[in-house]
């Protein structure tokens, strides 16, 4: 079954996933249109995305980071076309639909620097939407050692930069958040070398983001040595922890990932998420499994595992992004999945998280990923009181909320039981 | 770290506990306090506003034993600080209409809670200048030649030390001379030397504590509750005091003494512990001016207090000497002010208003005719029953708290039996200084525990041997001494 154009067009989950691996292209007076000015190759902010990357709101509050690098995405059917300004996107086949989107105009955080360091703000995280994700230092003992992750696209055109001054970090959510409407800080620390995973690098900033802001805060780190780190993080002011296993075919982990497999192990991922699923609240804990890195039966049994541990799978495609032509990972084995195959796994993914009753709160609108909570989008109509529930989350009143009554769980479970020895 | 990791920035490194316990169960057992304070608040309006006055009682007595109830069980409880519940009840009483604003009110200006302002001056000044602790440890050093003597010597010096300054400032005065000796001496865990000292260190404070009014707060609220509950006609003076309580505190020092001659030493040379307190008495150098001048204001003020407190009034000495410490610039206000436990004087001040109330209103005298049976008409056996309530609900809660939540009814029940309310109010308040058995009965118990000596069993075990001495040695004043001396 091949799915025709018109259903891709008229469905945000289909789009979003379409958009996200084959690109779209914005030629002639739609370049010309484009609010902002697309900076093709620019190197400002390429530890996170690129300035190639175009910020999309599809219909039903489905945020997506698109590709638009004309060398990425010459082959893509799809085009982004506007009448005035009123933006669509629509296809190559004839009688195609136009879908109506609308376009995030580029942001000015990748346009300034960061007031006591100087740093670009492009060099230190980056916003799409409602997605924010800052790394206060962009430093991993694995990028330039064979051990590096093979798809990992961080760290070639940037210079390392160590941990940033707190400020620096508080001025870049509070940029993103005046122009944004950000529900979380997603924090993240490469392979620091340390039994802490890097949290205790992180720390000084989750604590003056939870001061200064009603705000979600999550990490995205390596498993710690110990579960006691696991503990700290939650106490720190860590709403969601990540530990991505990126990959759930054990063979395939240890030649994708060689530094994790060797230094950390799969075995010590799947313990500290388990271990982690009793410290988070429902939703708290998730991890990347990469769809097309591995055959799609493993990405399944791995999706299934996790959620039956508590865990919430997120399966970002694998694709163009971050300016990265894919081509250029020689060495990666591809199993690219075709758009029928993505629908059945997000449809399952969405059955699996609610059969475990996992919350979903705290992974949506990642502009970059299809979530979980977007995965309900393929399976079938919902309630009115979901779609209620989902749209008042998102609202700013929502948002608050949800950081509130999640900084009100930390209270209620976390003791403060003395100081670590210096 | 390894070199390459980044420093992280400085901030607190904080260690986190997790309750993993369902998050319902979380919330009731955090909001406990909370949920316990409403539901009581809650009981407290409805009784109040809702049910009729019994039978024999007014309406503002019935309103004034609300409170009284209410008052019982925060200090209880201490689900509120207890100078907090003392001062809610104060603005309860004229909220509830009870009695004017300015009337309870009026009752903080009680020359007790003036006495206690400037014992409690002249103990922060003590401890500021360092000369409580220079003396604790000269004596120490001079007397503790054997092992023996050293814990006679901790046990005198607490007990001598708690009849001029709060038992519990001495307790956290002498304690870390009792860590010093224990380091120095290299006693361990099980050590029943260790244990001596600890034990000397709390039954030191508490029996001295008992002898004088200086020793606590209880003493002097006890008086300044018996003085409103009797209309100013009866009261007791710092040496009659002394007087009523002193077979009580020898029946105890000798029975401490007893209990701490059985724990036998497990060294016999304390060479190597005067070599530690001569180093400290080194660093400390010599005696300052300040110091001097302040040992010279004490020792006139005890005087005073002991010769001329009836004509003058202990609160007025106590003033004065510490207008003389100002005035000889041995401390500077903020010293006073950083060393000064306000909370102690708020409840006071409350607590007395309170009782005030009870006595005016009659709540006192109806709660306490219902409350004790016909057959202890007998004024011996009547006092020796409040005796035990009182000692065991000190283990539980504040010696202070105890005085007055029980002496305030007593006072009125004595009045309908005819006894010396003087002889009511000792009887009340020295049995709530017996807090020998828990630790969390008393500071001076807690700090003993906290040398890691003495295990909770046995300051229980001892305890109830110091207790039941105690009950003898009341029984003792009750049925002989006080009868002897005309008080009963």
């Amino acid at each position: 079954m091949t799915l025709a154009v018109a259903q891709i067009l008229a469905h945000p989950g289909f789009l979003k996933l379409e958009l996200m691996r084959r690109g779209l292209r914005v030629e002639g007076d739609s370049l010309a249109a484009l609010p902002g000015t697309p900076r093709f190759g620019a190197t400002g902010h390429a530890l996170f995305g690129s300035a190639g990357d175009l910020d999309l709101e599809l219909p039903r509050g489905t945020f997506a980071t698109v590709p638009i690098e004309p060398r990425l995405v010459e082959r893509s059917p799809y085009r982004l076309v506007h009448d005035g300004d009123v933006w669509a996107v629509t296809a190559d086949a004839a009688d195609a639909p136009r879908t109506r989107v609308k376009v995030v105009p580029p942001s000015s955080f990748f346009a300034q620097r960061t007031a006591e360091s100087g740093v670009p703000f492009g060099q230190i995280g980056t916003v799409h939407g409602p997605y924010l994700a800052l790394s206060p230092t962009n430093r991993c003992q694995f990028l330039a050692t064979s051990d590096r992750c093979r798809f990992c696209g961080v760290g070639q055109k940037v210079a390392a930069h160590d941990a940033l001054p707190v400020d620096d970090i508080v001025e870049a959510v509070r940029v993103a958040r005046a122009e944004h409407d950000v529900n979380m800080v997603h924090l993240s620390v490469g392979w620091l070398g340390t039994d802490d995973g890097g949290v205790q690098v992180l720390e000084p900033y989750i604590a003056a983001i939870k001061r200064h802001f009603d705000i979600l805060v999550a990490v995205d780190a390596l498993p710690p040595k110990d579960d006691g780190w696991i503990d700290r993080t939650y106490g720190m002011g860590a709403d969601a922890i990540s530990y991505n296993l990126e990959l759930w075919d054990p063979a395939l982990f240890a030649q994708i990932c060689p530094g994790p497999a060797r230094v950390i192990g799969r075995e010590r991922f799947l313990e500290a998420l388990g271990y982690a699923t009793t410290v988070f609240p429902s939703g708290g804990v998730n991890c990347h499994l990469i769809v097309g890195l591995e055959p799609l039966a493993s990405t399944r049994a791995g999706m299934e595992a996790l959620a039956r541990m508590g865990v919430v799978p997120v399966l970002p495609v694998y694709r163009p992004f971050k300016g990265r032509d894919l081509r250029a990972d020689g060495d990666v084995a591809r199993f690219e999945p075709t758009l029928e195959e993505l629908r059945d796994l997000y449809r399952d993914l969405h059955r699996a998280v609610r059969r475990e009753k996992l919350g979903l709160g705290l992974v949506r609108d990642l502009a970059t990923v299809t979530t979980p909570v977007e995965a309900r989008l393929f399976s079938g109509p919902e309630g009115l009181f979901r779609r209620l529930g989902h749209r008042l989350s998102g609202t700013r009143f929502g948002r608050r909320t949800s950081a509130r009554l999640s900084d009100l769980r930390r209270a209620l479970r976390v003791r403060e039981v003395g100081l670590l020895d210096p | 770290m390894t070199p390459d990791a980044p420093e992280p920035p400085e901030g607190r490194r904080v260690r986190y506990e997790i309750d993993r316990r369902p998050l319902t169960l979380v919330l009731l057992s955090r909001l406990r306090g909370q949920i316990m304070l409403a539901a009581l608040f809650g009981v407290f309006a409805a009784v109040t506003t809702a049910v009729a006055p019994p039978e024999g009682l007014s309406a503002a007595g019935w309103k004034t034993l609300c409170i009284f109830a209410l008052c019982a069980v925060l200090w209880a409880t201490s689900l509120l600080p207890l100078a907090m519940t003392s001062l809610l009840a104060m603005c309860l009483v004229p909220l509830l209409g009870v009695m004017p604003a300015e009337q309870a009110y009026g009752y903080f200006g009680s020359k007790v809670v003036f006495f206690i302002l400037g014992a409690l001056m002249l103990a922060a000044a003590m401890a500021r200048t360092g000369l409580s602790t220079r003396v604790a440890t000269v004596v120490v050093r001079r007397f503790g030649k054997t092992p023996r003597r050293l814990v006679a010597a901790v046990f005198l010096l607490c007990a001598a030390g708690s009849c001029v300054m709060s038992e519990h400032a001495v307790a956290a005065m002498v304690l870390p001379i009792i860590v010093d000796l224990g380091r120095a001496l290299r006693l361990e865990g099980r050590s029943l030397l260790g244990k001596a000292l600890a034990f000397a260190l709390a039954w030191g404070c508490i029996i001295g504590g008992s002898l004088t009014v200086l020793g606590g707060g209880r003493g002097p609220l006890a008086i300044a509750i018996l003085e409103e509950a009797t209309g100013r006609a009866s009261s007791i003076g710092f040496l009659e005091y002394s007087l009523f309580a002193l077979p009580m505190v020898l029946i105890l020092l000798a029975t401490g003494a007893v209990l701490l001659y059985r724990l036998r030493p497990e060294i016999a040379d304390t060479s190597v512990a005067l070599q530690a307190l001569e180093e400290r008495i080194r660093a400390m150098g010599k005696a300052t001016g300040r110091e001097r001048a302040l040992a010279l204001v004490m020792v006139v003020t005890v005087g005073a207090w002991a010769l001329a407190g009836h004509e003058l009034g202990l609160d007025t000495i106590a003033i004065i000497a510490c207008a003389a410490l100002f005035a000889l610039r041995v401390v500077t206000w903020r010293e006073i002010e950083d060393g000064l436990g306000w909370g102690i004087i708020l409840m006071y001040g409350g607590a007395i208003a309170l009782s005030a109330a009870m006595s005016s209103t009659g709540a006192g005298a109806w709660i306490t005719a219902r409350l004790v049976p016909a057959t202890f008409d007998a004024p011996e056996v009547l006092l020796l029953s409040l005796c035990v309530v009182a000692m065991v609900l000190t283990e539980l809660m504040s010696n202070s708290a105890v005085v007055a939540l029980l002496l305030p009814p007593t006072l009125a029940l004595c009045q309908t039996h005819g006894i010396d309310p003087r002889a009511a109010t000792m009887a009340i308040v020295l049995p709530t200084n017996f807090a020998f058995m828990l630790p969390i009965a008393t500071p001076a118990t807690a700090l003993a525990m906290s040398t890691g000596y003495p295990t909770s069993s046995e300051i229980a075990r001892k305890g109830f041997i110091l207790d039941v001495f105690g009950f003898a040695a009341v029984a003792f004043l009750v049925f002989v001494y006080w009868p002897l001396i005309g008080l009963l």
